[in-house]
């Protein structure tokens, strides 16, 4: 007895250009599915976040039901299923970090942005993200939002790098 | 970047970072960089093999394993394509060193991927960078991007008949990826979670072909093994853990950072190499091989850095992330840290773990903020033997291990502090704190 | 081939089986959740620990491969305990609402919690809270905090449908099973999760809260919905069948049914079923002694014997059991000579699964069992034009009607006498003269012979309505009245009846109806023995 159903051809949504570099990403795979989490993570910094639509897109792009999609999504801590701030700021609050300060550092900065950890602030600049160690412990207490990275921050230093985040 | 690095000279690893350029492909050049390559190009696959073997390449991820046996365990002529994973995953709290490699010196990784791929006979390499490692992932595919152009990468590899392809792979923010199947499942493009064994990857891995996993650094003393010989390698370091090692020191140091050092280095000379104990404190603990492991006494750092005397000690080498703590530090605030790291970082497969890590955090969580109650320290350490972890055949991985050693040790070597807990109340500082 | 010794005693295993299924072979079940015959192996809810000699610690039993000379305790002191702290782990956030849960009964939380665990509870911190009564689809209701992750449900789309349609979200403990957003559970399989689910995660919208399973009756039976022949296991209760779940058969549907089949049960009380005998007087349906209808019947078929039998009619349905449709032969044609005997076909879309093209369960019984039109005779496909050109005189409806075929149904308005023996109210009994009051298939016992051609039991599960009764028992009756030799009396059991018709259906050769189990047989695989005997 076969199952019932069966993959439908992959097709590829995206917009050029974005479409073409995706291809050349699944390229590099011998099985398409692989590709997913470059994928993902590639959408998420054009889209700002992996939506629903998203999610159903990069099924079938991929050839792989919706649903594995959404469990794949929903396992990452760096993927963000609604709308963040311009800026995702990652706090790390891990030994290293929190031996060193960390928990005044995320208290400042929940008082500086007036949103408790985890939230967007009012206009929308940053989300303040709780995050795990970043690997980062020769400066901690440290944070990181995209490519750039703060460290050795106190009160002090971390409400300074906020200014940093427009 | 912080961190006095011990003297170059002394370096192997990251000879040359912080003195002159060794990241661009003419920098790595300067330092010998792809005689290695070289010379495993012009030996048979199992030559190369061979001589990591002979050097005795520990694994470098944290467990220890010989990578050269490793390399041996691919069976031969199965038909199936033969891949390589290196594992930059690198999310062990306290550990920063593999960060070093790929940000400073990328050309030696990719090197060391080569040579892996030589000795094993894989055409496709993968290096799994994690996403919170942005600049090491720009500086990777920079670097590729020389190793192509140069033919050091692809088809005819220095006009030999070897042909390899490297990507980098990049993650997604999930600790259990860098356990070597939970890193092969998030690859396929699936959840990351590791697998049940047997298959063992090298028989069955990525898409079930046989696959290797090696960490970082491994693959870097790869490169150094087959560029200077395995004699050489072995002239330094101990006989259990040849070589160098890339010690990453925070915490309560004066000056955290990465210190490059044989293995025969103690434990008490990488804590001095970073300044000693900070603020003129007196040290109280230290975790020596990232958070994972058990925790050792002020007492117990006269103790090499390898992997067979830190054992012996009653703690694990790991990830050479060693976290120093002074005499100020809670321990139990330190350990409630930890056990919601692990609580966050289960996948949630296997029972133990996914249930077991949640039952570890609440406890500490009580202990330390004062609901504590009669009972709880010995319910804490009872709790922590029925998860058991992989070591007891009860998990499908070491991720329970990783919460119940530190559990285990920091109530076997704190125990006052915890009574203390429970009996006051809560923690005495936090206490302190809210009256002050 | 291995030899591994499990609790003492030994066994030769083929290679590759795993310390789980030799332990199964040899009738010792060791505990588990995630393992499933008919999945892929999970090795996650770490419950089938056993202790291995000469290896560390406690393995799971569900991946470990036999070895030879292995030597394993399943119920040894490290074994139990292991197990018992995995049972632990498993109940701290469970909801324990077992006085509200479907489950309860036969859920492996509480078999296994009552064998291993510790009767009282250590865990004193808050309780992780997840979503409850989640709609997966309008069959599937899913409770995430009863869940233990086990997969089995998530495996099941991925390798048995396909589809893939469910999957885990999140990690660690706040793991919970999903669809994709949006989407619900589609198909015609997805009730098979329900069964699989050893917890009460997943429930049956259709039979929740109606029953307690320890208030059912459950039997063994068969499906009728098609030609695949499920095997089913029938719950009932206050007479009324309240759920069907399928029982493990490896030579037909293993372990899975099909969602049509599973809902398609209905109450023996509903008002469309025929409770009484009828006579048409005056032009119009009333209620009649049964005694006097059959006496009408058995009437009607001596005068169509005396004419040859080319004028008689008989429609046998293919839904009957094969005992059934061989009675109806030795009255209708047997007796009363009839040439023009066929039963009617039933056409389903496949789904390339398990339920098949043709939607009667047993028209390879029928086809055995002779009911075809003979030489010189017309099928269900010339009755029209044999009705219009009033050569038909006669014609008996046993177990079918003709309602979905219009045409047919018109020209019976030209038969002066049809009889129809059936369950269900229609407009064809509307136009018999006599009715007598049948039975569905939970309610007989006797075998059908599936598309295969494997012979099985179905049995008698609920009672019909009124006077109603099963098929064969009227059969016997009127083969009784009409004085047809060499037929059971109507008083015979089921195994008789079988008997007797093994003796003169080809392919039932040395079979009994005990000896089909609840397996079956396969048409003809006893021809052998039969040649002895």
């Amino acid at each position: 007895m076969r199952p019932v159903n069966e993959a439908a051809a992959p097709r590829n949504p995206f917009p050029a250009p974005l479409g073409a570099e995706l291809d050349r990403v699944v390229a590099r795979y011998p099985q398409r599915a692989a590709a997913m989490l470059p994928v993902l993570s590639r959408l998420q910094a054009e889209r700002g976040f992996l939506s629903e639509s998203t999610v159903e897109e990069v099924a079938g792009y991929l050839g792989v039901p919706a649903a594995h999609v959404h469990g794949v999504v929903s396992f990452y801590s760096m993927y963000d299923r609604e709308k963040v701030g311009r800026h995702k700021l990652y706090v790390c609050r891990t030994l290293s970090c929190r031996l060193r300060g960390a928990e005044e550092v995320m208290g400042a900065l929940e008082e500086a942005l007036g949103v408790e950890r985890g939230g967007t602030s009012a206009d929308g600049r940053v989300t303040l993200v709780p995050f795990e160690c970043l690997g980062l412990c020769e400066m901690a207490p440290c944070a990181i939002a995209g490519e750039r990275r703060w460290g050795n921050l106190d009160p002090a230093k971390a409400r300074g790098m906020l200014g940093d985040l427009r | 970047m912080t961190g006095l690095p011990v003297p170059p000279e002394h370096r192997v690893l990251l000879e040359g970072v912080g003195v002159r350029d060794v990241k661009s492909l003419a920098g790595y050049r300067t330092r010998r960089g792809y005689e290695g390559l070289a010379r495993a190009l012009k030996m048979a696959p199992a030559e190369v093999t061979a001589e990591v073997a002979r050097a005795n390449v520990r694994g470098r991820g944290g467990a220890g394993f010989p990578a050269g046996r490793k390399w041996g365990f691919v069976p031969k002529g199965s038909g199936k394509p033969v891949y390589l994973a290196c594992n930059a995953d690198e999310s062990e709290p306290g550990t920063f060193k593999d960060r070093q490699i790929m940000e400073l010196v990328p050309h030696l990784l990719i090197e060391g991927c080569l040579v892996a791929c030589r000795a094993i006979g894989a055409k496709v390499g993968y290096i799994y960078v994690r996403g919170e490692y942005p600049l090491s992932i720009r500086v990777l595919e920079e670097a590729l991007e020389e190793a192509r152009a140069a033919n050091l990468v692809g088809k005819g590899i220095l006009g030999s008949d070897f042909d390899c392809d490297l990507w980098v792979h990049t993650g997604a923010g999930a600790y259990i990826c860098g356990e070597e199947t939970g890193l092969l499942s998030s690859l396929e493009g699936g959840r990351g979670y590791p697998r049940i064994k047997p298959p063992f990857p090298a028989i069955e891995g990525l898409w079930r072909c046989p696959t290797i996993i090696n960490n970082v650094e491994t693959l870097a003393c790869a490169a150094v093994v087959l560029r200077d010989g395995a004699d050489a390698f072995l002239k330094m370091g101990t006989p259990d853990t040849p070589g160098t090692r890339i010690y990453g020191v925070s915490g309560h140091v004066e000056r955290p950072g990465w210190f490059e050092f044989e293995t025969s280095v103690t434990l008490r000379q990488l804590i001095a190499a970073a300044g000693g104990v900070w603020k003129g404190r007196a040290l109280k603990a230290v975790i020596p091989g990232g958070s994972s492991v058990p925790v050792l006494g002020a007492r117990e750092i006269d103790v090499a850095c390898d992997f067979g005397s830190v054992a012996k000690a009653g703690s694990l080498m790991g990830s050479a992330g060693v976290i120093v703590m002074d005499e100020t530090t809670c321990m139990v605030d330190a350990l409630l840290n930890l056990m919601e790291f692990y609580h966050h970082e289960s996948c949630g497969q296997c029972t133990p773990c996914r249930e077991g890590t949640g039952w570890l955090a609440k406890l500490v969580r009580r202990i330390e903020e004062g609901g504590g109650r009669p009972g709880d320290v010995d319910l804490l350490a009872s709790v922590a033997e029925a998860v058991g972890g992989a070591a007891a055949g009860k998990t499908i991985c070491f991720l329970a291990d990783s919460a119940v050693m530190p559990t285990r040790s920091f109530v076997q070597k704190f125990r006052p502090e915890f009574e203390a807990h429970v009996a006051g109340g809560g923690c005495p500082s936090r206490k302190a704190a809210v009256h002050a | 081939m291995p030899r591994v010794t499990i609790d003492g005693r030994e066994v030769e295993v083929p290679p590759g089986t795993t310390v789980l299924e030799a332990a199964r072979g040899l009738g010792k079940d060791v505990p588990h959740y995630c393992w499933h015959p008919g999945l892929s192996v999970a090795g996650n809810c770490r419950i089938c620990l056993v202790e291995v000699q000469g290896m560390r610690g406690t393995q799971i039993s569900c991946n470990l491969p036999c070895a030879d000379g292995m030597v394993v305790q399943t119920g040894s002191e490290a074994a139990r305990r292991a197990r018992a702290d995995v049972m632990e782990l498993l109940l701290i956030n469970h909801p324990l609402d077992c006085p509200i849960c479907d489950q309860a009964g036969e859920c492996k939380l509480q078999e296994y919690s009552f064998e291993l665990g510790a009767g009282a509870s250590r865990f004193d911190v808050p309780k992780n809270h997840k979503r409850k009564r989640v709609e997966f689809s309008d069959r599937v209701v899913f409770d995430a905090e009863r869940c233990i992750v086990c997969t089995r449900c998530v495996r099941f789309t991925q390798e048995i449908t396909g589809n893939g349609e469910l999957t885990v979200v999140a990690r660690g403990d706040r793991c919970e099973i999903d669809t994709a957003p949006g989407k619900t559970m589609t198909g015609n399989y997805q009730m098979n999760v329900i069964d699989i689910c050893p917890v009460g995660a997943l429930t049956s919208a259709d039979f929740r809260f109606r029953s307690r399973v320890w208030f059912m009756e459950q039997k063994r039976t068969v499906c009728s919905s098609c030609s695949r022949g499920c095997n089913v296991l029938a719950g009932t209760r206050w007479n009324r069948v309240l759920r069907l779940v399928p029982a493990e058969n490896l030579h037909v549907n293993r372990w899975w049914m099909c969602d049509r089949g599973r809902l398609e049960i209905r109450d023996p009380a509903a008002p469309d079923r025929l409770a009484s005998a009828r006579l048409l007087r005056d032009g119009r349906p009333a209620d009649a002694d049964a005694g006097e209808v059959l006496a009408a019947v058995a009437g009607a078929l001596r005068d169509a014997k005396a004419e040859g039998g080319a004028g008689l009619f008989g429609l046998v349905s293919a839904r009957l059991t094969t005992e059934e449709c061989w009675l109806a032969r030795r009255l209708l044609r047997g007796f009363a000579g009839s040439p023009n005997l066929d039963w009617k076909p039933r056409a389903l879309e496949a789904d390339g699964f398990l339920m098949t093209a043709d939607g009667n369960p047993n028209a390879a019984g029928a086809r055995a069992a002779g009911i075809a039109p003979s030489a010189g005779g017309f099928g269900l496909d010339g009755f029209r034009a044999a009705a219009e050109s009033g050569r038909v005189r006669w014609a008996v409806l046993v177990g079918e009607d003709l309602d979905d075929r219009p045409e047919d149904l018109a020209v019976l308005g030209r038969i002066p006498f049809v009889a129809l023996i059936g369950a269900r109210e229609s407009a064809t009994a509307g136009r018999a003269v006599a009715v007598l009051p049948g039975a569905t298939w939970a309610e007989k016992d006797g075998t059908l012979v599936n598309g295969e051609g494997r012979v099985q039991r179905v049995r008698a599960v609920v009672r019909g309505p009124g006077a109603a009764r099963p098929e064969s028992r009227i059969l016997l009756d009127l083969l009784a009245a009409v004085g047809a030799p060499g037929v059971p009396a109507p008083g015979a059991s089921a195994g008789a009846v079988f008997k007797a018709m093994a003796a003169e259906v080809p392919g039932f050769e040395g079979m009994t109806l005990a000896g089909l189990g609840d397996l079956g047989l396969p048409l003809g695989s006893r021809a052998a023995a039969g040649a002895k005997a």
